[in-house]
């Protein structure tokens, strides 16, 4: 089979859900029994450090709980389902814009406070139609939180060839988001800046790749995903400092104002993606090691290399610690403040879009007790870079599935 | 960009590569996949768990993307 491990959207985990089987190359064969699985998440972000503001004390970020449902209906030999259920609860502050410090060239957080409250569920659902060789997917869901209304889908299928020794894999799948920001808050500071009430954003993706059977203990997956974003695709919740000269006193004077941040109207991306699974029997433990190549013109590129070791214990026990390295370069508009106008007007200092390396840590326990799974996921992520703003966080999970 | 960061991945690819093209595909028997059929080999053994931790990198990077198509979803990014 040939499911995602890095998974941009909700949309992907739907199609992964879908494809929850053991064994990378059965594309084609249906699950057994009726499957229930439930995970609970809690993602907590470091405080960010008071040299990193304009005040004198640390600053606390976000905190979200996260709690995931899923199902996997076996409908016939030919037919199964999956429904996929998140509800994410988040409160806590996020970066709002960088100032340049008055006593040197560094940029400097302004947060937003702890304004953030907010809750967003997430509902889809997948059917698969297993053929001889080959498996035909459709998907589709819903995203809603208070400001923001997103729509999806997408179809795909997976072909068997030379006896499961190869699988290639085809999907494409859309989304209509729709952005209805809160308004602008008059009472705090760059108010100057009217945030706007009603956007909308679209986004269209097609996948081809393929999985092989190199031998009896390893396979390998490589792909090729395209992604188009048009609309508005900026943060409406963020501004950016840029300095102009305006005229005071029939004199012409550089002036720091804050506005809107405002990125190009359409994004498009390449994503190479590939895989490999080693199983090691001397060891009882299985090498996984991906590799991810990001470009898009916006002329942001990243690596991402995420390396595990699953090993297998007595008594259904499994132990996998693993490293993620990312890496990316910064957008073409991206500044952490401009000392100028840019010609193009495009200006964000978002640390999303920076210059930064990123590292984590994790590790997973699973315990297999009759029917049901039991698991514990915990990770530890540190980013580092020229942004004040980059965030570090934690990400605990505990969860279980049963199988009927 | 941090130079030993960019040796390190550049390396750990190339160990990728070597890894899987350096070995010769032969023909596996469907009964000779128990192996293969293990739980650890999947593509992804949890997609939940995947799915989850997808999404939290969605929301604090800015390369996003992986081996299926997909797009819009959250607010978030």
């Amino acid at each position: 089979m040939t499911s995602p491990r890095n998974i941009p959207t909700k949309l992907f985990a739907l199609t992964s859900a879908a494809l929850a089987m053991p064994g990378i190359t059965q594309a084609a064969v249906p699950p057994e029994n009726p499957q229930f699985g439930l995970r609970y998440s809690m993602y907590s972000e470091d405080a960010l450090p008071a040299a990193n503001t304009l005040g004198s004390s640390e600053v606390d970020r976000y905190d979200i709980g996260v709690l995931h449902l899923k199902g996997i209906i076996p409908y016939s030999e030919k037919v199964s389902f999956a429904v996929d259920m998140d509800y994410e609860s988040m409160s806590g502050a996020s970066p709002w814009y960088l100032v340049k410090d008055p006593s040197s060239t560094d940029a400097k957080v302004i947060m937003t406070g702890a304004s953030i409250d907010d809750s967003r569920l997430d509902m889809r659902a997948a059917g698969s139609y297993y053929l001889p060789d080959a498996r035909l997917d459709v998907n589709a869901g819903f995203s809603t939180e208070d400001d923001y209304q997103s729509f999806f889908g997408g179809m795909g299928t997976a072909l068997e060839f030379y006896q499961q020794q190869l699988v290639v894999d085809m999907s494409m799948s859309f989304s209509a988001d729709r952005l209805e920001p809160t308004p602008t808050d008059r009472s705090l500071p760059g108010t100057d800046a009217i945030r706007t009430t009603d956007e909308r954003k679209g986004s269209y993706g097609i996948y081809v790749g393929f999985t092989q059977v190199v031998n009896r203990l390893m396979t390998f997956q490589s792909g090729v995903n395209m992604l188009l974003k048009t609309g508005y695709l900026s943060d409406p919740y963020k501004l950016v400092q840029v300095t102009a000269p305006q005229l005071i006193d029939d004199e012409l004077i550089d002036v720091a104002n804050t506005i809107n941040e405002n990125r190009p109207g359409d994004r498009s991306s390449v994503v190479w993606v590939n895989r490999a699974r080693a199983y090691f029997e001397s060891y009882a433990a299985a090498l996984h090691l991906d590799y991810r190549y990001y470009t898009d013109n916006w002329e942001l590129n990243s690596h991402t290399i995420d390396a595990s070791w699953h090993q297998e214990f007595d008594d259904n026990w499994t132990l996998t610690p693993g490293i993620r390295l990312y890496q990316q370069t910064e957008a073409s508009f991206y500044a952490p403040y401009y000392l100028e106008p840019r010609d193009d007007e495009f200006y964000s200092s978002d640390y999303r879009l920076s210059d930064f390396t990123a590292t984590s840590y994790y590790f997973d326990l699973r315990k297999k007790l009759g029917d049901v799974d039991l698991i514990f996921a915990y990770e530890d992520y540190n980013s580092k870079g020229d942004s004040p703003a980059l965030t570090n966080f934690m990400l605990m999970t505990v969860g279980f599935d049963y199988r009927f | 960009m941090d130079k030993k960061f960019q040796s390190l991945t550049l390396g750990m690819f190339i160990a990728v590569l070597l890894t899987t093209t350096g070995c010769t595909v032969v023909e596996v028997k469907p009964w000779q996949r128990n192996i293969l059929a293990k739980p650890v080999m999947a593509g992804n053994p949890d997609p939940a768990l995947a799915g989850i931790r997808d999404h939290t990198f969605f929301s604090k990077e800015g390369a996003s993307g992986n081996a299926s198509a997909g797009g819009g979803g959250c607010g978030c990014n």
